[in-house]
C-alpha cells in the first residue's frame, strides 16, 4: 500500500458547477497533508467526499488500498471534523464523546477521558458544550474526530477562529497524535504560515481543480533562497555564470535569472558582471514564503475571475 | 445497528424534550380531568342562578366540544381511567404531542450538526434513522404512561370514586395505540429526514392528527367513487393512520385493533424504508 488515501479524478457536481473537478490527491501513511486553497476552492466538499458525508459524482477514492465498496467497511477509520464541529450543545464534552463511543462501539472506558485530556477538556466536567469557547468547541470536535482510534483524520479548517494560543494548542495536539500514534492527518487552512509549520505534503486547490502537489521538501526547495537578477542581457548573464562556475541558476523569464548558491556573495556578483559590461537593472535576495508561493501558483489576489487551468498555465508557463 | 442504538437512547436520556414533552401531556390529561370535573359544577351554579343553561361541556374534552343543554348536565361522580384514556385516544391530543417529540427526538443530530460525526463512519446511513426508532418508541410509551398517570392523578385527586375500567380493554387498546404511534414516529422520521428539519415533521403531525387533511380524504373519495369507479363501500380514511390513532379504544373489537395493527405495519415499514433511501441519497450537512 503506497498510499493511504488517493483520489481518483473525484468530482462533486452541483447542477452546472463543479465544486471539485478531477482530484487526485495522495497521502502517505504517517503524513500531515496540507490542503491549501481559497474561500470557495473545493476543499470542504473534497473533504466532505473522503469523510463519507457526501457522494462523488464521479471518480472514486481508495483507502488503506482498497476501493469501491470496500471502502465503505474502512470508513470507521477516518475521523472527521468538518466545517463547525458538530457537538450537542446541551450535553458535555464528555457526553459528546460517549455518544459517539457508543455508536462506533468503542469498549474501552477509558476513551472518552483519555480524549479529554488528550485535547485539554479534562476539567470542563459537566459544563455544557454549547457553553465552551469557540477554541474549546474545536478542540472537542478535534477529540470526536479522534474517537474510535482512527488511522486517518480529516480536519477542515481546525485552526480558524481561534486565537494565537488556541493555535499553538491545537498545533502541538496535531504534532503530538502524528509523532506519537502515527496517526495521518488530511489538514485545510487558510493561516498557510501556520500550516507550514507542521504540514509534511501540500496540495494545492483551486477554483475545483488540484493545481499542485507537492512535499514540505519539495516546496522548500521552491521557497528556496534565492538571487534574483533583472537584466536585458540575460544570455550573456548566464554566460557569465557559467564562467564563474555558478551552475545552480534559472532563466524564469526573458528578464530574469534566479541564482541558488553563492547567495552571501551577492556584491561580489554585482562587480563581476558589471566588469563583464552587463547592464543589471536589479539585484535582489529573495525568500518566497508558502503564501506568496500560493498566490503566485493561483494568480494571486487580483486574477480571480480567471479560469483555473488559464492560471495554472500561466504560471506553469513562467516558471 | 445495536451500537447505534445504544447511542441514540443515550442521547434520547439526555435530552430535555424526551421528559418535557411527556410531562406536558401528563398536564394536559390533569387539565382534560380538570375540565370534566369543573364544567358540570360551573354549569350547574349557572343553571340554578339563571334558570337555565348558559354554559355547558361535555364529558369530551380536547378538540371534542360538548353540546348546549337545556338542563345541566349530571356532575361526574365517578372517575373512570379507561375511559378518559379512549377520550384521549379519540382526541388527536395524542398524535400531536408524539408527532412534537418525534420531530425534536429524530432531527436532533441533525440540527447540532452532530451527523457529522457518525454519518461516515458507520457501515450504512439507513442506520442513523433506523436506530431511532427503539428510541422513537419509547418516547411515545412515555407519553402514554404520563397520560394515564396524570390522569389516574388528577381522578384520585378530584373525584371520589376512582375505578380503573376494563384492565383487559385497556391493555389492548395501550398496546395497540403504542404501536400506531410508532408508525406515526416513523412517518415524522421520514419527513424531517426528507426536510433536515424538526419544524416540517410537526406541522405534519399537527395537519394529520388535528383532522385537517379530513376535507382531501372525501376529496380522494369522491374521485375514487366517481372516476376509477371504486364502490362507495371504499373509504381511503379507513386507510389513513390518523384515522386509525383515533378509532382504537378500550371497546374496539378485534377486527378493529387487528386493522389498526395492520396499517400501523404498513405505514411503519413503508416509513421506515423511505427514511432509509431519503438518507442513502441524501448529502449529509
Amino acid at each position: 500500500m503506497e498510499y493511504l488515501l488517493s483520489t481518483d479524478n473525484l468530482t462533486k457536481q452541483y447542477k452546472q458547477q463543479k465544486a471539485v473537478n478531477n482530484v487526485s490527491i495522495h497521502v502517505r501513511q504517517g503524513a500531515v497533508y496540507g490542503l491549501i486553497g481559497r474561500n470557495g476552492a473545493g476543499k470542504t466538499t473534497l473533504m466532505r467526499m473522503l469523510a463519507g458525508l457526501a457522494a462523488p459524482t464521479s471518480g472514486s477514492f481508495s483507502i488503506f488500498g482498497e476501493t469501491e465498496a470496500k471502502t465503505r467497511t474502512l470508513m470507521n477509520r477516518i475521523g472527521a471534523l468538518v466545517e463547525a464541529p458538530g457537538i450537542y450543545a446541551d450535553m458535555s464534552a464528555y457526553g459528546n464523546l460517549h455518544a459517539k463511543c457508543l455508536a462506533l462501539g468503542v469498549r474501552d472506558k477509558n476513551t472518552e477521558q483519555t480524549l479529554l485530556e488528550t485535547v485539554g477538556l479534562a476539567d470542563t466536567g459537566r459544563k455544557p458544550a454549547g457553553k465552551f469557547s469557540m477554541g474549546m468547541k474545536q478542540r472537542l470536535g478535534i477529540a470526536l474526530a479522534l474517537a474510535g482510534n482512527p488511522d486517518l483524520v480529516i480536519l477542515d479548517e481546525p485552526i480558524n477562529g481561534l486565537d494565537p494560543q488556541g493555535i499553538a494548542e491545537v498545533r502541538n495536539t496535531i504534532e503530538r497524535l502524528n509523532r506519537e500514534r502515527g496517526i495521518t492527518f488530511l489538514i485545510s487552512s487558510h493561516i498557510l504560515g501556520e500550516l507550514a509549520k507542521f504540514a509534511t505534503h501540500y496540495g494545492i486547490i483551486h477554483g475545483g481543480q488540484l493545481l499542485e502537489e507537492l512535499s514540505q521538501e519539495e516546496l522548500l526547495e521552491k521557497c528556496s533562497q534565492r538571487i534574483v537578477l533583472n537584466t536585458p542581457d540575460t544570455p550573456e548573464v548566464c554566460t557569465e555564470l557559467e564562467r564563474l562556475g555558478i551552475t545552480r541558476y534559472k532563466v524564469t523569464d526573458k528578464t530574469t535569472v534566479e541564482i541558488y548558491e553563492r547567495l552571501d556573495g551577492v556584491p561580489e556578483l554585482t562587480a563581476a558582471l558589471y566588469a563583464a559590461g552587463i547592464s543589471i537593472s536589479g539585484i535582489q535576495l529573495r525568500q518566497q514564503e508558502l503564501e506568496e508561493y500560493f498566490l503566485g501558483l493561483t494568480g494571486g489576489a487580483s486574477s480571480g475571475d480567471k479560469a483555473p487551468e488559464e492560471r495554472a498555465n500561466i504560471d506553469w508557463q513562467v516558471r | 445497528m445495536y451500537n447505534m442504538i445504544k447511542m441514540n437512547l443515550y442521547r434520547a436520556f439526555h435530552q430535555k424534550a424526551f421528559y418535557i414533552v411527556p410531562l406536558s401531556m401528563a398536564i394536559v390529561a390533569c387539565l382534560m380531568v380538570w375540565l370534566v370535573w369543573m364544567a358540570p359544577r360551573l354549569e350547574q351554579a349557572a343553571y340554578e342562578t339563571s334558570g337555565q343553561s348558559d354554559f355547558s361541556a361535555g364529558f369530551h374534552a380536547g378538540f371534542t366540544t360538548g353540546s348546549v343543554t337545556e338542563e345541566p348536565i349530571p356532575v361526574l361522580e365517578e372517575f373512570n381511567l379507561t375511559d378518559f384514556m379512549d377520550e384521549l385516544f379519540g382526541s388527536g391530543i395524542l398524535g400531536i404531542l408524539i408527532s412534537v417529540g418525534a420531530a425534536i427526538i429524530a432531527n436532533s443530530e441533525r440540527k447540532h450538526g452532530y451527523i457529522k460525526n457518525i454519518a461516515g463512519q458507520i457501515p450504512s446511513r439507513g442506520m442513523l434513522v433506523l436506530a431511532k426508532l427503539p428510541a422513537l418508541l419509547l418516547e411515545s410509551l412515555l407519553i402514554l404512561i404520563f397520560a394515564a398517570l396524570g390522569f389516574a392523578l388528577a381522578g384520585r385527586i378530584l373525584f371520589e370514586k376512582f375505578v380503573f375500567g376494563s384492565p383487559a380493554g385497556f391493555a389492548r387498546a395501550f398496546a395497540v395505540q403504542l404501536f400506531l404511534s410508532l408508525a406515526l414516529c416513523a412517518l415524522i422520521l421520514m419527513i424531517c429526514t426528507l426536510a433536515g428539519n424538526a419544524a416540517s415533521g410537526i406541522i405534519t403531525g399537527i395537519v394529520l392528527s388535528a383532522g385537517i387533511l379530513s376535507f382531501l380524504y372525501g376529496m380522494i373519495n369522491k374521485v375514487l367513487w366517481r372516476y376509477l369507479h371504486v364502490p362507495e363501500s371504499f373509504d381511503i380514511t379507513d386507510y389513513t393512520l390518523s384515522t386509525r390513532l383515533m378509532s382504537v379504544f378500550s371497546a374496539s373489537d378485534t377486527k378493529t385493533l387487528i386493522h389498526g395493527l395492520v396499517i400501523g405495519a404498513v405505514y411503519l415499514a413503508v416509513c421506515s424504508a423511505g427514511a432509509c433511501m431519503i438518507i442513502r441519497r441524501k448529502d449529509i450537512s
